[in-house]
C-alpha cells in the first residue's frame, strides 16, 4: 500500500524541492520505507539534488527520464525509449539502499517543459505510470513545478495528498487562494471518483525574527481554517545549513554541521504527515485506487 | 582594582583557560537557568574555537600556552568536519590519490598512512589546511572551491545542452 503525496504550491521559491528531497530521505532512513521521489518541475531541481551531473547525463542517455516516459513524439524519444515505457522502472535511479528498503528518484529534465506545451491527453498519464511503479513504494512523494499547467493537473491526479509548503509572506497569502482555486477546480471537473486530499500547509524559510513574518503566519493560518485546511505545528525553520545541505546533496539530518534543531524540523515534520495520513484514512476510510 | 576590571579580567582569564567546545558542553549542563546558559553560550562565541583544552591549560608553560594559542591553533573537530566533508565532496576528495595529491599540491606537510580511511585523510588535510597561513590557506581553498564549481559547471553545461 504506497502513499502518494504531491508537495505542491504554485508559488516558486517556498521550499518544495527541499522539503521533498529531506522527507523522502528522512522516510526512507528512519521509518524505514521504500521511498520513490518524483520530480515533475521541468528545472528539475529535484534531481540535482540527488544526481551529480555525470551520472546524470549517463542515467538520461541510457535510462531516460520522466520526459520520455511521457513524450510521445518519436523525434524527442530515446532509442531505448520502448524498453523504458514497457517498463517504467528502468528509468528510475537508486538514491540509497540497506538490505530490505530503497530511496529512488525518477529523474526529470528541461525536456519535461514538452508536456507543458502538449498537454493534450496528459492529465492521467502520470497516474497511469504510477501504477505500474507505487506497489514497490510505501510512500511517493511528488516534487511538482511551481506552475498551474498540466504538470499540477497530473500531480493532482496521480496523489492521494497534497502537501503545501508556504513561506510566510504577503504573497504567499495571495498564493495561497490561487492555489485553492485550482485546487477546487480540479474537484469540480475530475471526473475520476478519487478525491486528493489536503494534509495542510507547512510553513518554510521561517525566521522568527519579524512581527510581519508573524502576521503572515497569523493571516495564512486564518486563511487556510476558514478552507478548513489543517496547518502543521511544526514548521521548516530557516537556516542557512539547507542551503549548504542541497549543495552537498545530503539531507540535513545527516550533515555533521548542522545544528540539532533545524535536523530535527524535517523529522518533526515527516511524524505529523504519517499522523495526518493516518487520521485521514481513519476518518473516511482509503477511498482510493490502488 | 574596580569591579568591572575584576569582573573583566576573570572573564578573559576563563577565556583563556577553555575553548568554545567546553562552554558549549557546560551550556548544555542540564538544569541551568536560562541567563546563565546564554552567558555561556556569548563566552562559546568568544572562546578560541581550537584552543587548548582547560588541562592542556593547567599542564602547559606559559611560554608554551602563549604559543600554541596565537601560533599554531590546532584545528578543533568542530572546524575540521564541514571542511572534511566539502573535500571529500569535491573532485580532490573522490579518491585517497586524489586526496593525497591534492595536499602535496597545496605543500601541506602530512605524512601518508597506509590503509588510512579517505574520511580520515581529509580531516587531517582540513586540520592541515586550518593550520596554513591565511594566505596560503585562502589559495588552497581558492583551488579545492574551483573544483568543487565543476559540479555546478556540469550541470549548467546540461541545462544549455538541453536547450540547444
Amino acid at each position: 500500500m504506497s502513499e502518494t503525496i504531491a508537495l505542491l504550491n504554485m508559488k516558486g521559491g517556498v521550499g518544495k524541492t527541499t522539503l521533498a528531497f529531506n522527507l523522502a530521505w528522512y522516510l526512507y532512513q528512519y521509518e524505514p520505507a521504500n521511498v520513490l521521489l518524483i520530480d515533475l518541475d521541468p528545472q528539475f531541481n529535484a534531481t540535482q539534488c540527488v544526481m551529480d551531473y555525470k551520472t546524470f547525463q549517463d542515467h538520461r542517455k541510457n535510462k531516460g527520464t520522466i520526459a520520455d516516459l511521457m513524450i510521445d513524439q518519436p523525434m524527442m524519444a530515446l532509442k531505448s525509449n520502448k524498453k523504458i515505457k514497457k517498463n517504467p522502472a528502468n528509468a528510475l535511479h537508486n538514491v540509497a539502499k540497506s538490505t530490505s528498503h530503497r530511496l529512488d528518484l525518477l529523474p526529470a529534465d528541461l525536456q519535461l517543459a514538452w508536456v507543458v506545451k502538449n498537454p493534450a491527453q496528459m492529465d492521467y498519464r502520470l497516474e497511469k505510470l504510477l501504477e505500474k511503479l507505487r506497489t514497490t513504494y510505501d510512500f511517493v512523494i511528488i516534487d511538482c513545478a511551481p506552475t498551474d499547467s498540466v504538470l499540477t493537473t497530473m500531480a493532482l491526479t496521480a496523489s492521494d495528498y497534497l502537501l503545501i509548503p508556504v513561506r510566510p509572506d504577503r504573497f504567499s497569502i495571495l498564493g495561497f487562494f490561487n492555489l485553492m482555486e485550482t485546487i477546487k477546480t480540479f474537484r469540480a471537473n475530475c471526473t475520476d471518483p478519487h478525491t486528493v486530499k489536503v494534509l495542510g500547509i507547512v510553513f518554510t524559510q521561517v525566521t522568527s525574527t519579524s512581527q510581519v513574518e508573524k502576521e503572515s503566519m497569523k493571516d495564512i493560518s486564518t486563511a487556510a481554517l476558514n478552507e478548513n485546511i489543517h496547518v502543521f505545528t511544526n514548521h521548516l525553520k530557516y537556516s542557512t545549513s539547507y542551503i549548504r545541505s542541497i549543495k552537498d546533496q545530503t539531507p540535513i539530518f545527516q550533515t555533521l554541521w548542522a545544528q540539532e534543531k533545524p535536523k530535527s524540523q524535517v523529522g518533526k515534520i515527516a511524524e505529523e504527515l504519517k499522523a495526518r495520513i493516518q487520521a485521514a484514512v481513519t476518518t473516511s476510510g482509503k477511498a482510493k485506487k490502488k | 582594582m574596580s569591579n568591572p576590571h575584576a569582573i573583566l579580567s576573570d572573564i578573559h582569564r576563563l577565556l583563556s583557560s577553555y575553548d568554545r567546545e567546553e562552554f558549549l558542553r557546560a551550556s548544555r549542563y542540564p538544569g541551568l537557568g536560562r541567563a546563565i546558559k546564554s552567558a555561556l553560550l556569548a563566552l562559546a562565541s568568544e572562546a578560541p574555537t581550537g584552543g587548548l583544552s582547560s588541562r592542556d591549560a593547567v599542564d602547559k608553560k606559559p611560554s608554551e600556552k602563549r604559543l600554541t594559542q596565537s601560533d599554531q591553533k590546532p584545528a578543533s573537530q568542530d572546524e575540521r568536519l564541514p571542511l572534511a566533508a566539502s573535500i571529500l565532496k569535491s573532485e580532490s576528495g573522490e579518491t585517497i590519490g586524489s586526496l593525497r595529491a591534492f595536499a602535496t599540491k597545496q605543500g601541506l606537510k602530512l605524512q601518508f598512512r597506509p590503509k588510512e580511511s579517505k574520511e580520515r585523510l581529509a580531516r587531517r588535510i582540513a586540520g592541515a589546511l586550518i593550520d596554513l597561513p591565511e594566505t596560503k590557506r585562502n589559495q588552497a581553498l581558492a583551488s579545492l572551491l574551483g573544483k568543487v564549481s565543476t559540479q555546478t559547471q556540469g550541470w549548467i553545461d546540461v541545462i544549455k545542452g538541453s536547450k540547444s
